[in-house]
């Protein structure tokens, strides 16, 4: 019920606007995306060890591009997150450092809904690195690390829609509606390289809109 | 995890709408009632809440299109587990309650017609304070208060529709809450039959989110009275 509403509002406002707003050959596209998150844990018993925990998470993306047709956008985005994870036991400390690194060209064709709404579809080539470190250190200074390296490229399409706010802003967000992608995964974790070919179309409207900012300049 | 089955739920939404002294304001609200209760299959395990819950929001148009608002609200709700009757009354009455502070901002903006679009942002406190009692072994039981505090910036937006110049009805579509911030303290004792504490677990939690994401749909309808 809650998403045969949402689809008649969508499709209201879809249809209710002439289509207008065209964005031009030479526009200069900058945008960028920013998630952190973490945790600090303590925990005190009796009769128990104690227990403690940090963590943060810091997710960094930035996108570049240059309008080379009338809503045809060519660009290309850089990728950095970095993980980190403390947990110090009575005993031992554990420490992990993830951190992923990523270059990612893209394509948007862009179709103006009314004035200030836009619907894109997105084809983007993905080559990351992965950097994995983990170190247990117990009291007595025995120190084991562990470190892995993987990489994987992949090939994607989704939709997106942008959404002025003023002349040159925008905020935007990628549709999970549907996704097709190809990814070639390999490195320490895998024994030789693995090829997934994933494909999914879902008539769910709950997931979630990972919204990003945009600057369009001219 | 033990499978259970809802033997009754009812939740009863009045919305209360109280005047106001200016035309440019209104007040919504939220009073509800609840009453759940469950059992598990081989009946070992139940319980009963009831929860009663008021929102009120107070807002003032500070434009033709800009509001600017205070929003409180507050939740008593209470817990019982059957099976903890063993240990007389001290499981019984109040075992929840909520308190929320609110600030809000909202943008009008019509469509033509009665139809038009609106978008929110806020800022919210809250307090929750949560008491929960459990038998350990056939002998112990384990009293926790659990104490949460929050700090969070949320982001809102839907359609309203104005039925007459008092009364609007809103549909909130989506909702995100890009900043949060929460510290919670739990302190559980375990105590023995003679009711003499046996030991003490202490946990301090902190958590961080700067997360820009957007839930859709989050749908929720509103009715607003305005006084000229």
């Amino acid at each position: 019920m809650k998403q045969l509403l949402v689809f008649a509002i969508m499709f209201c406002l879809m249809t209710a606007f002439e289509a207008r707003g065209q964005i031009s050959k030479g526009t200069t596209f900058a945008g960028w995306s920013l998630e952190a998150l973490g945790r600090n844990f303590q925990r005190e018993r009796d009769f128990a060890d104690d227990y403690k925990s940090t963590n943060h998470t810091v997710k960094l993306g930035i996108q570049w591009g240059k309008f080379t047709r009338d809503n045809f956008l060519l660009g290309v985005g850089l990728i950095g997150a970095g993980f980190w994870n403390r947990d110090n036991y009575e005993n031992n400390t554990v420490k992990l450092n993830d951190y992923q690194y990523g270059i990612q060209p893209f394509l948007r064709w862009y179709k103006p809904v009314f004035s200030k709404l836009y619907v894109y579809a997105e084809p983007s080539l993905t080559l990351g690195i992965y950097t994995s470190k983990e170190i247990n250190e117990t009291q007595n200074g025995v120190r084991a690390t562990t470190k892995s390296n993987n990489y994987a490229g992949s090939i994607g399409i989704a939709p997106g829609i942008s959404y002025r706010i003023g002349e040159k802003f925008a905020l935007e967000a990628a549709i999970n509606l549907f996704t097709l992608k190809v990814d070639y995964l390999g490195g320490d974790d895998l024994e030789g390289s693995l090829l997934v070919v994933n494909a999914s179309a879902s008539s769910r409207f709950n997931s979630l809109f990972s919204v990003r900012g945009a600057f369009y300049l001219n | 995890m033990k499978k259970l089955i809802a033997l009754f739920f009812c939740t009863l939404t009045v919305t209360g709408l109280f005047a106001q002294n200016s035309g440019r304001s209104f007040i919504s609200g939220t009073l509800s009632y609840s009453l759940q209760s469950a059992i598990s299959d081989d009946e070992s395990y139940r319980y009963n809440a009831t929860g009663l819950n008021l929102d009120i929001n107070i807002g003032k148009f500070v434009s033709d299109n800009h509001v600017s608002g205070f929003r409180i609200s507050g939740k008593l709700a209470s817990y019982d587990q059957p099976e903890n009757d063993v240990w007389g009354d001290r499981s019984n009455g109040i075992s929840d309650y909520d308190l929320g502070l609110g600030k809000f901002w909202q943008y009008y903006k019509p469509l033509g017609g009665q139809w038009g679009l609106y978008g929110q942002h806020d800022i919210g406190l809250g307090f929750n304070n949560q008491r929960r009692f459990a038998l350990s072994g056939q002998t112990n039981y384990t009293k926790t208060i659990t104490q949460t505090y929050s700090l969070d910036l949320s982001l809102s937006g839907g359609l309203y529709y104005t039925l007459s110049e008092r009364w609007w009805f809103s549909a909130s579509i989506g909702f995100g809450k890009p900043v949060s911030l929460e510290f919670k303290k739990a302190s559980s004792v375990a105590y023995d039959s003679q009711h003499s504490k046996l030991l003490e677990n202490n946990e301090t939690d902190f958590t961080y989110k700067l997360i820009p994401h957007f839930n859709l749909p989050s749908v929720g309808f509103g009715v607003i009275y305005f006084l000229k």
